[in-house]
């Protein structure tokens, strides 16, 4: 590698490349260990290095895990079996993302997509992401941060004061009671409101998102952003709702959150890659 | 492998001089401001015969019936422990596999005759024929860039498609550039990226290398074990090790070989993808692919620019 600081115009930058491809590599002995691997975007790249953090390694974890038979048959407020199954199916292949990071010498995962495959019998989850680290940072002490944050976001948020600390999962499956109360005062002709269903709705949402907010306390964070929400029916169960919120836990770590000041640009993208010519027939 | 190539000898087709690119009006821009100046799109492609994993498969092209699976499965030793142990020594083909584990069965209690050994193992003939195939497809698309004098081929798009019947098909489309003043490379090169965003590569101080891909096969017959997880027999909420082993197996494998092709030089943008294949009850296979750009830095430059918090107006 040459000592270069500065590679000029483009085309200057260009040419030092090609000058760099056409000469034989001087040391010819092997190399002792892999380079950094990430399934980043360049502007995400450059973003990571301009406050100082390098990509190292492309991480993953999944996990399977058994749903009893009988599991879905209607009962009483939490499916408990099918919530539990999913919970450490999550906490597993999450465990296996960090631990691929640890082994790369990453200090914490940006990045990171999370695919939850609900079965009758089985629920897999498989997490993605990009380790990361300080450009040549000794390994870390301590757990490495999860997060889905993008490389992008991650660039606001420290710059921000901010850092996130874990990635937060909080989910509930409940069963949808069958209406009763026949006599009692209650519709069965009409339309009006399924009150079973939206009672379970809300109480799948208040046990999802106190898990949430619960795993973020333990993780020190004061809150989390990004919250992504799966909420509604279970193809193959209509009488269980589910309620599934995932999110990245963040901490300020500055004395107090840094306002940065946005440049309003107008965009030289081509807008016309939208344009549809279908749109141009009439009616 | 050359003899399947048009011969270009630097004059693409009855063109003339024009040029071809599938760059867009800003990536050509960007390309002509660093120097770059297009030659000609140039292809690589290699159809393999993609049947039942073709002649190579030690199957013999023939699909194994959930009979002969278990068939296979009784050639096995059952191991005591239930974990990793590496077999070679009998005719049964997985044995030919780089990679098994056996799996024992979990359950508590036992009924003789009722519970089998399960396995898994990576189908390494089907990882080769897929090498050997995106290997052909990149040197034949390097090969035509070469022979119009190129220094290298930007904006590679690869597709693999099965265009009939038991066969393959892997594509790699580029634009072949060369570098104006400049020396040609030791190799030519190639990459992913084009226009802006492979400007912005160089100018961060990476020199494009290759386009790299791997694949990986793993193929899960269950132990009875698995299969009462899969199917909710069994008693309780459980952990399916040997799913999980062969998946994590899968993506381990592809990952590493994209490592071990690129050594020492960074692979950026990855595209990981997974495919499950339900072969029939109880018989899984995953495949996992990973491909990027391979780059190498030559330069540690300080950014000339340090990124802005913008808001686009559109």
């Amino acid at each position: 590698m040459s000592d270069i600081t500065s590679l000029g115009s483009p085309a200057e930058a260009m040419a030092a490349a090609a000058r760099f491809l056409a000469t034989p590599a001087t040391d010819g002995a092997p190399p002792t260990s892999n380079g950094g691997a990430s399934d980043l975007s360049i502007d995400a790249v450059l973003l990571l290095r301009a406050i100082g953090w390098e990509a190292v390694e492309l991480v993953t974890g999944i996990s399977w895990q058994s749903i009893p038979k009988g599991a879905w048959i209607l009962g009483k407020g939490e499916n408990a079996a099918v919530t539990s199954a999913h919970q450490a199916a999550i906490e597993t292949a999450e465990r296996q993302l960090v631990d691929q990071c640890v082994t790369a010498g990453g200090h914490g995962v940006v990045g990171v997509r999370l695919e939850l495959k609900t079965e009758k019998q089985h629920v897999a989850a498989e997490f993605v992401g990009t380790a990361i680290r300080p450009i040549g940072a000794a390994r870390v002490e301590g757990r490495p941060f999860s997060s889905d944050l993008s490389a992008r976001d991650f660039v606001v948020l420290s710059r921000s004061g901010w850092r996130p600390v874990g990635f937060c999962v909080g989910l509930s499956f409940v069963f949808v009671p069958w209406r009763r109360g026949a006599g009692r005062g209650r519709r069965f002709v009409g339309n009006f409101e399924l009150d079973n269903y939206t009672k379970s709705l809300y109480a799948a949402r208040e046990q999802a998102m106190e898990r949430l907010q619960s795993t973020a306390l333990a993780l020190g964070a004061q809150g989390v952003v990004g919250t992504d929400i799966s909420e509604g029916q279970v193809s193959f169960a209509h009488h269980a709702l589910k309620f599934v919120a995932t999110g990245t836990a963040v901490a300020l770590v500055a004395d107090a959150h840094v306002t940065r000041e946005l440049v309003a640009v107008v965009s030289l993208d081509d807008l016309e890659r939208d344009f549809e010519a279908e749109s141009l027939r009439g009616s | 492998m050359a003899d399947l190539l048009p011969n270009l000898n630097g004059s693409p087709r009855p063109g003339g001089s024009s040029f071809s690119s599938t760059l867009s009006i800003a990536g050509y821009n960007a390309m002509l401001a660093a120097g770059l100046e297009p030659l000609g799109i140039v292809q690589g492609v290699c159809v393999m015969r993609w049947n039942w994993y073709g002649a190579r498969s030690p199957y013999g092209g023939a699909t194994p019936s959930p009979l002969s699976s278990k068939r296979l499965k009784h050639r096995y030793l059952e191991p005591t422990d239930g974990f990793t142990r590496n077999w070679r020594r009998t005719t049964s083909p997985v044995y030919s596999s780089k990679t098994i584990t056996n799996w024992s069965c979990q359950h508590s209690t036992r009924r003789a005759g009722a519970h089998e050994p399960g396995v898994n193992f990576e189908q390494n003939w089907v990882e080769d024929l897929w090498s050997e195939a995106f290997a052909a497809a990149r040197t034949r698309m390097i090969d035509e860039a070469r022979m119009l004098g190129a220094h290298g081929v930007v904006g590679v798009v690869d597709t693999i498609s099965d265009p009939t019947r038991g066969a393959k098909e892997f594509l790699l489309r580029g634009t072949a550039v060369r570098v104006n003043d400049a020396p040609a490379p030791l190799e030519v090169w190639s990459t992913y990226l084009a226009g802006e965003r492979l400007v912005k590569l160089v100018e961060a101080g990476w020199a494009p290398v290759s386009v790299v891909a791997a694949m990986s096969s793993i193929r899960i017959w269950p132990a009875c074990s698995t299969e009462s997880q899969l199917s909710g027999w069994w008693p309780e909420v459980a952990r399916i090790a040997q799913l999980e082993s062969g998946h994590y197996s899968a993506r381990f494998l592809a990952r590493e070989r994209v490592h071990a092709e690129s050594g020492a030089d960074d692979v950026h943008g990855v595209r990981f993808e997974v495919a499950e294949n339900r072969i029939t009850a109880g018989d899984d296979e995953v495949n996992c692919t990973v491909w990027g750009s391979r780059i190498r830095r030559f330069a540690s430059p300080e950014l000339a620019r340090a990124p802005m918090a913008t808001v686009p107006l559109r």
